[in-house]
C-alpha cells in the first residue's frame, strides 16, 4: 500500500514539473512580452532626443542671425551718436541679450533678442509635446580669427516630455561665428563725421606689387580693401575707436581722393587707416608709380611689397 | 507500461520548450525585420550634417554640378538640408530636384517622404501616406527660412552729404525801450520821452537775402518815428500800433544796423526785424552766450527791460554795462520783480558780478536752476540820480549767461522759420483778437531746440490770461500771476513731456475781455533739428533702387536715379527705395511731401549703402516621414 502511494506521487511529482516548467515558460513569456512593449516608449525618447538635438544646432543658426542684426544695429547707433563704443564686446552682448544698446532699444532687434529666441524654442517644444526651458548663463564675444566676430552662449536647459517618459537636463555651449564682410567700418564713419563710409571686404589680391607695375597696390587703395594684420586694431577694437595692435586685426589704406571729395581735409601721412586716424607719425614715404598724396610708413613697407619703390 | 507516463509527459514538455524557444528566437528575428529600419532619422541626420560643399567635392552627379557652375549655390556651408530649405523658399522645384538628385539611389524597401512644413519635397514610395496605418517622423527646425518669405535681406541707409542751399531765417527781438518810468491808473510803463534805439542785425556773410521786413510797435501810439536801415531812411510817419516795412533791399551780409527814432519813446517790446535768407551751411544753429544790449539814448531815466530765454540750465551771469550815468539792475520773472542793486560807472562801465546777481536772486527765492524754459527780464533804469539829463546806454552793453550746452546731434540740420498763425477769434481792435492758435509740423526724427513768439499787445483792463500747448495749460491767469506786458512766450522741449510732438503741434493764447494780441505784429519762431540721414532700416527683398521723381517745397522738382534706373520704385520690397522715402520724410518740414530744404540738381547728393544677407527669425520644421 505504501508503495503503491509513492508509485502514484511520482506521478504526481511529474504532473507538478510540468506545471512548473509550464509556468516558467509563461512568466518567460510574459516578461519578454512586456520588454515588447516598451518598444514605442523607446521610439518616442528616440524621436525626442534628436528632435532636442536639433534644437541645439539650429540655436547657433539662431545665435547668427541674432548677432547679425546686434551689429547691424550697433552701427547704426554709433551713426546715430557720431561715438564710439565703449566696450564693442559688452554691447554686442546687450544687443543679443536685451535687445538694447545702454538701454535704449534697438528696433532691429525686436523678435531677435535671446529672450525672444527662448519664448520661440518653447512653442516648438509644445508642437512635440514637449516643456522646453532654457536658461543664458553667459555670453561671450570675441574674436579669434580677423574676419568673423565669434559669439558663444552658455546655456542650461531643461526639457521635458509632458507626458512624464523622460526629460533632458543639460548644459551646452552654443556657438556662432558672424562674418564681419559687407559691415561699415566705424573708423572711418566717425573719423569722416558720417562722410566717407568703408565697407569691410577682404582684399582680393595676394601680391600687391611685381616689379615696379603697382597696378594690383593702386586698385587695392582704390577700393580701400583690407588685409589682416597683427599690428592693427581688430573689428571690435574698430567699434571702440581703438588704434592698437591687436592679433586679429585688420587694416585698409585710406583713398584720400574720396576724402577731398567730401571737402574733407587731408593728411600728409601714412595712408594705413589707423595710423592716418589717430595721431600717430611714424616716417612715411611716397612710392614710384603711386600718386603724390600716396603715402605708407616705413613698417608697412614690406607688407605691401613696396620696399624697392620708396621715392 | 510504469514509465509510459514519464515518457508521455517529458515528451510533451520538450515539445512545449522547443516551441517556446522556437518562438523567443524566430518572432524577434521576424519583428525585427518588419519594423526596427531608422531610415527616417538616417535621412535626416545625413542631409543635415553634409555640407554643399562636401557634396560639390565628393559627389559627379551632374544635376549638383550644375547647379554650382549656375551660381545658384551661394553658400558652400550650407547643409543640404538647409539648401533644400533655401530653394524650398525660392524654387520649389530646384529644392525637389535636389532633393531627388540625392537621395533618389537610395535602396530603401520602406515608403519615406520629406516634407518641409506641409510641402512634400521627396518620396519614394509603394504605397501612399494617406493611407498609412503606421507612421514614424523625425523632426528637425530650420531658422531663417519660410516659405512665401525671404532668407536673406537688404537693407540701406541714406544720407545728404551737403546742400547748397537751405532756406531759414532771422529773428531779431527788440525789447522794451523808452525813456522814463512811471505809475498810471493800470499799471507802471513809460513816460512820454524822445528815446532813439539801435537795433544790431548780424546775417551771415554767405547768407543769399531772400526777404526781410521790420515791425516797429512803438512804445505809445501814435508814435511819430523814423526809421533808418543802415543809415537809409526807410520810414518816416505816425505809427498806428504797428509798422511794418520791406527792408530786404537795405541789408546786406555781415553786420547791419536798425535805427528807431521815436519822439515819445522807442519799442514796447514787440517789435522786430525777420530777415529770411538762404545758405549752403547745414548748421547754422549757434548757442548764444553774449546777448547784447540794443543802443539806446534818451533825454530821461533810460528804461530798458532785457527779456531772455535760456533754454538749458544757467551756471553763470555777468552784466557790463556802458553806461553815462547811475544804472540800477533789477529783475523780473513773471510778476516778481525786484531790485539787484544800484552802481555809478566807472569810466563809463557799470558791471555786476555773477555772486552779486545770484546772491540777488537766491535772496528772492530764485535760483538760477529756476530760469530755464521761462522767459526772465534784467531791467535797467540809468540816470535815476540825475533826471532830465540825456542818458546812454553803449551798444557794447552785454549779458553773458554760460548755460549747458545744447545737444546738437550728430549729422543733423537745423530748421528755424516762422510758425504760421492757424485762426483767431474774438476781435477787440485793429488786428488784435482775444483767442489766438498757431500750429507747427515736426517731421518724423525730429528734435526740437524751442518754439518762441513775440507778441503785438494790447491792455486796456487786467483779465484772465491763459496758454496751451498741445494741451497742455503752460500758464493761466488767475491763479498765475498777471502779466500786463505780455509780449514774450516760449517753451523747450525740457518743459513738459510730449510738448513737442511728430506732426501737427499746436499753441493758443486765450485772453478775457481787456487784453489782446496782434495777428499781424506778433511772430513765432520755431528751431529744431532733422538729421541728414536714416539709418539701416527693415530687410527688404532687394536693394536694387530705381528712380524717383523728388518735389521741392519751391514748386520745383529733380528726378533721382538711385542704383538701378530701370528697376521700379518701391519702397516696401526695396531696401534703397525705402531708405530714401525716409530720408525724403525726414527732411519734409511740413509733411506735405515736399522737400522744404533748397536742393538743386547739384547739391542734392545721397550716397547709399547697402548689405546684403540680413537674417530672419522664422522658421520651418522639416519632417523625414517612413510610413507603411
Amino acid at each position: 500500500m505504501a508503495l503503491k502511494i509513492l508509485k502514484n506521487k511520482k506521478a504526481m511529482f511529474f504532473t507538478v514539473l510540468a506545471i512548473s516548467l509550464l509556468s516558467l515558460f509563461i512568466l518567460s513569456y510574459s516578461i519578454y512580452s512586456s520588454v515588447q512593449d516598451r518598444g514605442p516608449i523607446t521610439k518616442r525618447i528616440e524621436g525626442m532626443n534628436n528632435f532636442v538635438f536639433s534644437l541645439e544646432r539650429d540655436m547657433s543658426r539662431q545665435m547668427y542671425i541674432s548677432g547679425y542684426r546686434a551689429l547691424l544695429g550697433l552701427q547704426n547707433h554709433i551713426t546715430s551718436e557720431g561715438v564710439f563704443l565703449t566696450d564693442s564686446e559688452q554691447a554686442i552682448k546687450e544687443a543679443i541679450i536685451n535687445g538694447t544698446i545702454n538701454g535704449n532699444s534697438i528696433p532691429l532687434m525686436e523678435g531677435y533678442k535671446l529672450e525672444d529666441l527662448n519664448s520661440k524654442i518653447s512653442e516648438l517644444g509644445d508642437k512635440m509635446n514637449l516643456l522646453v526651458e532654457y536658461s543664458i548663463k553667459e555670453v561671450t564675444v570675441s574674436q579669434d580669427d580677423p574676419w568673423n566676430i565669434k559669439i558663444e552662449i552658455l546655456v542650461d536647459s531643461y526639457i521635458k516630455d509632458k507626458g512624464d517618459l523622460a526629460f533632458w537636463n543639460r548644459t551646452n555651449v552654443i556657438s556662432s561665428k558672424v562674418e564681419i564682410f559687407g559691415f561699415e567700418d566705424p573708423l572711418y564713419l566717425i573719423n569722416t563725421n558720417g562722410h566717407v563710409t568703408n565697407k569691410i571686404n577682404k582684399t582680393i589680391y595676394e601680391n600687391f606689387v611685381d616689379g615696379e607695375d603697382v597696378s594690383n597696390l593702386s586698385s587695392h587703395v582704390e577700393n580701400s580693401y583690407y588685409i589682416n594684420s597683427s599690428s592693427a586694431p581688430s573689428f571690435l577694437d574698430r567699434l571702440e575707436g581703438k588704434t592698437t595692435a591687436n592679433e586679429n586685426g585688420i587694416e585698409s589704406l585710406v583713398y584720400l581722393p574720396e576724402l577731398s571729395a567730401q571737402e574733407i581735409e587731408t593728411k600728409d601721412k601714412s595712408c594705413v587707416d589707423y595710423i592716418y586716424f589717430s595721431d600717430d607719425t611714424p616716417e612715411d614715404n611716397g612710392i614710384q608709380e603711386m600718386p603724390s598724396w600716396f603715402r605708407i610708413d616705413d613698417a608697412h613697407l614690406d607688407d605691401y611689397g613696396v620696399e624697392g619703390l620708396v621715392i | 507500461m510504469k514509465k509510459r507516463g514519464i515518457f508521455f509527459s517529458t515528451d510533451a514538455l520538450v515539445a512545449l520548450m522547443i516551441i517556446f524557444l522556437s518562438m523567443l528566437v524566430i518572432y524577434p528575428v521576424v519583428k525585427y525585420s518588419k519594423h526596427e529600419s531608422y531610415i527616417q532619422s538616417d535621412i535626416i541626420k545625413v542631409l543635415s550634417s553634409l555640407k554643399m560643399e562636401d557634396i560639390m567635392k565628393d559627389i559627379n552627379n551632374p544635376y549638383l554640378v550644375g547647379l554650382n557652375s549656375s551660381g545658384k549655390i551661394t553658400n558652400l556651408n550650407n547643409s543640404l538640408l538647409e539648401q533644400i530649405g533655401e530653394f524650398y523658399v525660392t524654387n520649389i522645384s530646384a529644392a525637389k530636384d535636389l532633393a531627388e538628385a540625392v537621395l533618389d539611389d537610395i535602396d530603401e524597401k520602406e515608403n519615406v517622404g520629406i516634407w518641409y512644413d506641409d510641402n512634400l519635397i521627396f518620396s519614394k514610395n509603394t504605397s501612399s501616406f494617406e493611407t498609412a496605418e503606421n507612421i514614424e517622423i523625425d523632426r528637425q527646425i530650420i531658422s531663417g527660412i519660410e516659405k512665401g518669405k525671404n532668407t536673406i535681406g537688404f537693407v540701406a541707409k541714406a544720407w545728404i552729404k551737403k546742400i547748397s542751399e537751405k532756406e531759414t531765417s532771422l529773428f531779431v527781438k527788440g525789447d522794451l525801450m523808452c525813456g522814463g518810468w512811471r505809475s498810471y491808473s493800470w499799471g507802471e510803463y513809460c513816460a512820454t520821452t524822445a528815446t532813439t534805439a539801435v537795433y544790431k542785425v548780424n546775417i551771415p556773410e554767405n547768407a543769399i537775402i531772400e526777404n526781410a521786413w521790420w515791425l516797429t510797435e512803438g512804445a505809445w501810439t501814435p508814435q511819430f518815428s523814423k526809421l533808418y536801415i543802415n543809415e537809409n531812411l526807410v520810414f518816416e510817419g505816425n505809427i498806428n500800433f504797428y509798422q511794418i516795412v520791406d527792408i530786404t533791399n537795405y541789408l546786406n551780409p555781415g553786420e547791419n544796423t536798425a535805427r528807431l527814432e521815436g519822439n515819445i519813446g522807442a519799442d514796447d517790446g514787440a517789435s522786430h526785424i525777420v530777415v529770411d535768407y538762404t545758405t549752403p551751411d547745414m548748421e547754422t544753429f549757434e548757442q548764444q552766450k553774449i546777448f547784447y544790449f540794443n543802443e539806446l539814448e534818451t533825454k530821461s531815466i533810460l528804461h530798458y527791460e532785457k527779456a531772455l530765454f535760456i533754454p538749458t540750465e544757467i551756471s553763470e551771469i555777468n552784466i557790463s554795462l556802458n553806461a553815462s550815468l547811475d544804472a540800477t539792475l533789477s529783475f523780473r520773472t513773471g510778476a516778481q520783480t525786484f531790485e539787484i542793486g544800484k552802481k555809478d560807472p566807472v569810466d563809463n562801465i557799470v558791471s555786476f558780478s555773477n555772486n552779486e546777481i545770484e546772491n540777488s536772486l537766491s535772496a528772492n527765492g530764485i535760483l538760477y536752476s529756476d530760469l530755464n524754459n521761462e522767459y526772465f527780464y534784467f531791467i535797467l533804469d540809468i540816470g535815476k540820480d540825475n533826471p532830465g539829463q540825456t542818458t546812454v546806454l553803449g551798444g557794447d552793453s552785454y549779458i553773458y549767461i554760460n548755460s549747458s550746452e545744447i545737444d546738437i546731434p550728430y549729422g543733423s540740420i537745423d530748421i528755424n522759420g516762422e510758425i504760421p498763425l492757424n485762426d483767431f477769434s474774438n476781435h477787440v481792435s485793429y488786428t488784435f483778437y482775444r483767442n489766438l492758435s498757431w500750429e507747427f509740423y515736426l517731421p518724423t526724427n525730429a528734435i526740437p531746440i524751442m518754439a518762441d513768439w513775440q507778441f503785438g499787445w494790447f491792455i486796456t483792463s487786467e483779465t484772465s490770461q491763459k496758454v496751451i500747448a498741445n494741451s497742455f495749460v503752460l500758464y493761466n491767469s488767475p491763479p498765475d500771476d498777471f502779466i500786463s506786458i505780455f509780449a514774450r512766450f516760449g517753451y523747450t522741449p525740457a518743459k513738459l513731456n510730449g510738448i513737442f510732438k511728430e506732426g501737427v503741434n499746436n499753441f493758443s493764447l486765450e485772453f478775457g475781455n481787456g487784453y489782446s494780441v496782434s495777428t499781424e505784429a506778433s511772430y513765432g519762431y520755431l528751431s529744431y533739428f532733422v538729421k541728414s540721414y536714416v539709418n539701416y532700416g527693415e530687410p527688404k527683398e532687394k536693394g536694387k533702387g530705381g528712380t524717383k521723381i523728388i518735389e521741392f517745397e519751391d514748386g520745383t522738382t529733380r528726378q533721382l536715379i538711385i542704383g538701378d534706373p530701370n528697376d521700379d520704385w518701391n519702397a516696401t520690397t526695396d531696401a534703397l527705395d525705402d531708405a530714401i522715402e525716409r530720408l525724403i520724410q525726414q527732411l519734409d518740414t511740413n509733411g506735405n511731401g515736399k522737400i522744404d530744404l533748397i536742393l538743386d540738381e547739384e547739391s542734392f547728393d545721397v550716397n547709399t549703402l547697402d548689405i546684403s544677407g540680413v537674417p530672419y527669425m522664422w522658421s520651418t520644421e522639416i519632417q523625414v516621414r517612413k510610413w507603411h
